[in-house]
């Protein structure tokens, strides 16, 4: 057995207590168990009554209730580790087919151009990062990043484009071939730094219509409606103020390593918190997907409509 | 709570604290819920636990739902470049709250729980 199976291994059996009936379980089995002890006060203070389950195998029944407890607990920490997200450069995930509809090509393209983007805004020289962070002024991370993960991202959006041409509509077909040639400077660009690329930047319009048509896509998805419904049953005042669903999920849904939530509640933040901490885990086993939280106060209702107004794709 | 971040942040800010000039060397804390590591210093200053945030938005959830690993201080990073929130440390708990930045400055104080970055006058 490898080292690696073996902290799996560790990390199913090791009790997490997931939640309330892993713990009653476990507390009532331990506490059939231990009868002897306490079950002797309690006849002591009863008087002629005496307390009894199931008689002389109460404490095989304790057991039995541990080990189910235990179980339960393991196949859910199962669950949750099968299920994981994984980050890695977009390229890695990508299926170079041909679709039937332009939506599905968009949806495609989506994590190839989002990962781009997070690694230009926050690696690269001239992309404002510099400005957020004042740290952000090592470059090598980007002219690694550049080599590894931008160069096979755009080798697999050019692969797309090509093989699904004909489902390009004609006004977007302008736009497309700048991004063809974009892809194809920046690639050169890469192998000679000398080359200059400066006439052929990325267009921005090519981005603005993957994220419309991803957007619009996602919208009929299944398990995404699925999913709205049972957060719009379970987020509701007098907790909950409002929320929204923004990020990955909101263009990709079924392949969004998770589902960003931002939500603003009313009341104290300790009942809101373990509220929501609940809510994740049963969101986890029902989805198979982490459910990431962005929780306001209600004192800091202004910064959530800065970060509503800051995420314009968002469903409810 | 949780592990989602770009694949690009983690070896940034391992590579920081590495090219530290406090720093000795850095361990990986395996948790469930967080990344994590240990920072041993150099010159005689004590081990600091830094937790990874992958919140969007820092605030006093954030702190609340923080690992147990934490319960006798340390710093939580947040990691996302883009995160914005409440960034202010909480001393009485000998916690340390902020971005990369802060925790490199703070790094070169024992009490680095009590470290606020210059401002800009």
């Amino acid at each position: 057995m490898r080292i690696e199976e073996i902290g799996v291994l560790i990390k199913l059996l090791r009790p997490k207590y997931y939640n309330r009936i892993t713990k009653i379980l476990v507390v009532g089995g331990l506490a059939l168990l231990s009868k002897p002890i306490w079950i002797d006060l309690l006849n002591l203070a009863l008087g002629e009554f005496k307390l009894s389950v199931i008689g002389e195998f109460d404490w095989l029944l304790g057991l039995i209730i541990i080990v189910l407890a235990l179980l339960y607990n393991s196949y859910h920490r199962y669950l949750d580790l099968k299920h994981e997200a994984k980050n890695e450069p977009a390229f890695n995930k990508v299926v170079h087919k041909k679709f039937t509809e332009f939506g599905k090509l968009a949806q495609e393209i989506f994590p190839l151009l989002k990962d781009n983007q997070y690694i230009f805004k926050n690696t690269a020289p001239n992309s404002g990062s510099c400005i957020a962070e004042a740290l952000r002024t090592d470059f090598t991370l980007w002219e690694k990043l550049k080599k590894e993960a931008i160069l096979p991202n755009n080798e697999s959006i050019k692969k797309l484009l090509e093989v699904n041409k004909s489902l390009i509509p004609y006004k977007y077909e302008t736009v497309f071939n700048k991004m063809l040639l974009h892809l194809d400077a920046f690639n050169e660009h890469v192998i000679n730094p000398n080359f200059d690329y400066s006439q052929h930047q990325f267009p921005i319009a090519f981005a603005d219509i993957i994220f419309k048509e991803s957007f619009e896509n996602t919208l009929i998805d299944k398990k995404l409606i699925e999913m709205r419904k049972w957060l719009t049953k379970k987020l509701i005042p007098p907790l909950i103020r409002d929320w929204f669903i923004f990020g990955s999920a909101v263009f990709i849904s079924g392949r969004a390593n998770d589902i960003d939530i931002a939500i603003i509640s009313n009341e104290n933040t300790t009942h809101a918190i373990n509220y929501i901490n609940q809510l994740k885990f049963d969101f986890k086993i029902k989805f198979k997907k982490d459910l990431h939280v962005t929780l306001f106060e209600e004192v800091n209702r202004n910064d959530y409509q800065i970060f509503s107004n800051k995420n314009p794709f968002q469903l409810k | 709570m949780g592990k989602n971040l770009h694949y690009s942040i983690r070896p940034f800010i391992e590579k920081a604290l590495n090219s530290h000039f406090a720093v000795e060397r850095i361990e990986e804390i395996l948790l469930d819920d967080f990344y994590a590591y240990r920072v041993f210093r150099r010159r005689g200053m004590s081990n600091v636990i830094v937790v990874l945030s992958d919140d969007y938005y820092f605030s006093s959830a954030s702190i609340h739902n923080k690992d147990n690993v934490l319960k006798d201080g340390g710093f939580i990073l947040i990691a996302r470049p883009e995160a914005n929130g409440n960034e202010e440390s909480e001393p009485q708990e000998k916690l340390g709250i902020g971005k990369i930045g802060k925790l490199l400055g703070a790094l070169n104080h024992e009490e680095f729980w009590n470290y606020e970055p210059p401002t800009l006058a």
